[in-house]
């Protein structure tokens, strides 16, 4: 089945090959170079997944994910953090806001990248729990 | 005068008087008449009036000299002389006083040339200890300060007057990251006199003063003879605050430099890759190398940025394992196949000889393994002719499973082998010119390793090539160990 992924990163040339890289894989992409209008789209489309660098220009990446976690309409979709900054914190907090991998993009080429990406999904949807209620 | 003296001296006058008293009887007594009386009264005035006189100058006289002299010792001055040059007892007594007046002067000079020296010492200590930019903290037997320079003063912000005599441990308190140290630790006393010098050192901790903390490098020794002195340790520390904000600053730098750095290689290295798969077969030969040597050279590159952002985090301690439970097969094949293309170009045959009997997965961090085989494969590689062999194999030794890399190289001296995994060391020897490299690499391995609770290692012998191994816990094994 393919899948429809949301890629949210700023530099040009990523968006562009791991676009193309998805796009092959039987993944169909839409790409955004910031967090507003990647955001945006999110809430008009049905996303199976979302890749999200962290440095974007505005809005960062951590605070994209805290605002999909917060919307009824996107919090469901799974997120993979995506980025070039291997910073302790900043990963602890992306897990602890949600996210449910984490890449660092220099690590892999583009089809590594998908690999992995494809290994981090399915493991995420075979171990997916009903989502509890919060209290 | 003194009383017992006068008295004896009237006593004596008293014993003359009479003495002529009788002498002007028995004269009168003679003559028998008013004259001889009156003569005998005159005799006896003579006499009585010459023996004072006679007393007066030989015994009062010089005695009296003598008292002033005393009291002009008694206000030190040390330059008045007795003279009465006659050969009696005063002479001779006058004498030993001037003797005992020279020597006395002597003595009391060098009581003074030594009281000066002591505190020439003193003043010289004192000036010495303030001119010390790091703090200096003596402590007693019972650690209790004794000494806090004024560096000290400055950096906890207690005066010398506040901490004096205070047990060290109330006047300030240590930490080593999180944990306190406590006095017993940083500071410890010697009782037994058995042993003496640094007893203590350890950098980057943080000292919390009056309302105020910084961090410092921290040496203690133990002070040898200092139950005689009663002084027990010496404590010096060196403010490392700016050196740390600089630090910070620094690392800060890296990390940003390191996403500025990797964010264009990244892509570099993705279009190099896809250019690579989807020109395979379209290709001449020429360009097909082209391309792979570019793809090595970005790959080198990659590493080379990853290694120096590794040791800028060990150097910090910032440098941190996620572990998970992972087929070491599966990594070292990625490994070997991306380090393929390297081995090709130099004509070495590059083999992972794997069999498929069941292994249990490894508790690892799969980049920073990737990372140690990536760095032991390239090592490898670059100190193997043209030509040679690199074989990677693995094996299960007890609960771990261990990973060798062999090559035919030339093989690494006896000497070279123990500074092989310290920073910056690069093996001397012919092929030292040609093979590129920063010293890092197996630095980096070692930290790596060790935060696995694993073990590296080399065995080799000159013609013949090495063998680096590397020991990692399986899950069984991991259950027990702590990951930090």
């Amino acid at each position: 089945m393919v899948k429809k992924v949301l890629l949210i990163e700023d530099d040009e040339f990523i968006r562009d090959l791991y676009k193309r890289q998805l796009d092959i894989c039987d993944m169909f992409t839409y790409a955004f170079s910031n967090g507003a209008d990647g955001l945006k789209s999110a809430q008009e489309n049905q996303y199976d997944l979302i890749l999200l660098d962290i440095m974007l220009p505005g809005m960062n990446g951590l605070d994209v994910l805290r605002s999909l976690k917060q919307n009824e309409k996107t919090k469901n979709i799974p997120v993979i953090m995506v980025s070039n900054l291997g910073q302790e914190s900043v990963v602890k907090e992306g897990f602890a806001l949600g996210a449910i991998g984490y890449l660092i993009k220099a690590t892999f080429t583009p089809d590594q990248i998908v690999q992995e990406i494809t290994k981090i999904f399915d493991q995420h949807s075979q171990s997916a729990q009903p989502p509890q209620a919060k209290g | 005068m003194n009383l017992p003296i006068k008295w004896f001296l009237i006593s004596l006058t008293l014993f003359f008087y009479l003495t002529g008293l009788a002498a002007g009887l028995l004269i009168g007594e003679f003559f028998s008449n008013l004259i001889g009386a009156i003569a005998a009264v005159f005799i006896m005035v003579i006499i009585g009036l010459t023996s004072y006189l006679v007393i007066h100058s030989t015994i009062i006289n010089p005695l009296q000299k003598l008292q002033n002299s005393l009291k002009n010792i008694g206000e030190k001055d040390f330059e008045v002389r007795l003279d009465g040059g006659s050969q009696n007892e005063i002479g001779g007594l006058f004498g030993a006083f001037n003797t005992m007046v020279v020597d006395l002067k002597a003595i009391i000079e060098k009581l003074e040339q030594d009281k000066n020296l002591k505190s020439a010492d003193k003043d010289k200590f004192e000036v010495v200890l303030s001119g010390i930019s790091d703090a200096i903290i003596a402590v007693d037997l019972d650690q209790k300060i004794q000494i806090f320079n004024s560096a000290a003063q400055n950096l906890t912000g207690y005066s010398t007057e506040e901490v004096i005599g205070h047990h060290i441990g109330k006047v300030i308190r240590v930490f080593d990251r999180s944990d306190e140290l406590l006095p017993f630790d940083y500071c410890p006393v010697n009782s037994s006199n058995s042993e003496e010098g640094v007893a203590f050192t350890k950098k980057d901790l943080k000292i919390v003063g009056k309302n105020k903390e910084f961090f410092a490098n921290l040496v203690a020794g133990k002070i040898k003879g200092g139950t005689g002195i009663n002084l027990g340790c010496i404590l010096a520390l060196h403010d490392t605050s700016e050196e740390k904000r600089l630090e910070e600053m620094k690392l800060d730098f890296v990390s940003m430099a390191a996403h500025e750095l990797r964010t264009p290689l990244t892509s570099l290295r993705g279009y190099l890759s896809v250019l690579i798969k989807e020109t395979k077969n379209t290709l001449g030969a020429d360009d097909t190398m082209f391309l792979s040597r570019a793809n090595i050279s970005a790959q080198q590159l990659s590493a080379l940025i990853e290694n120096l952002l590794n040791v800028s985090r060990i150097e910090n301690h910032k440098l941190t394992i996620n572990i998970e439970p992972t087929d070491i097969r599966q990594l070292i094949q990625q490994s070997v196949d991306q380090i393929m293309e390297r081995a090709t170009e130099k004509k070495i045959t590059l083999e992972f000889k794997r069999d498929d009997s069941p292994l249990p997965k490894v508790l690892i961090d799969k980049i920073r393994i990737g990372e140690v085989l990536g760095n032991l494969l390239s090592n490898a590689i670059a100190y193997t002719q043209d030509g040679g062999r690199v074989s990677v194999w693995i094996e299960r030794k007890g609960d771990d499973v261990v990973t060798h890399v062999a090559d035919t190289g030339e093989g690494i001296s006896k000497e070279s082998l123990q500074h092989l995994f310290t920073k910056f060391f690069r093996i001397s020897g012919k092929l030292e010119q040609t093979t590129k490299g920063t010293g890092l690499g197996l630095y980096i391995s070692k930290e790596i390793i060790q935060m696995h609770h694993g073990e590296i290692w080399v065995e080799s012998e000159l013609g013949k090539g090495s063998t680096f191994s590397f020991s990692l816990p399986t899950e069984s094994k991991s259950l027990v160990l702590d990951f930090k």
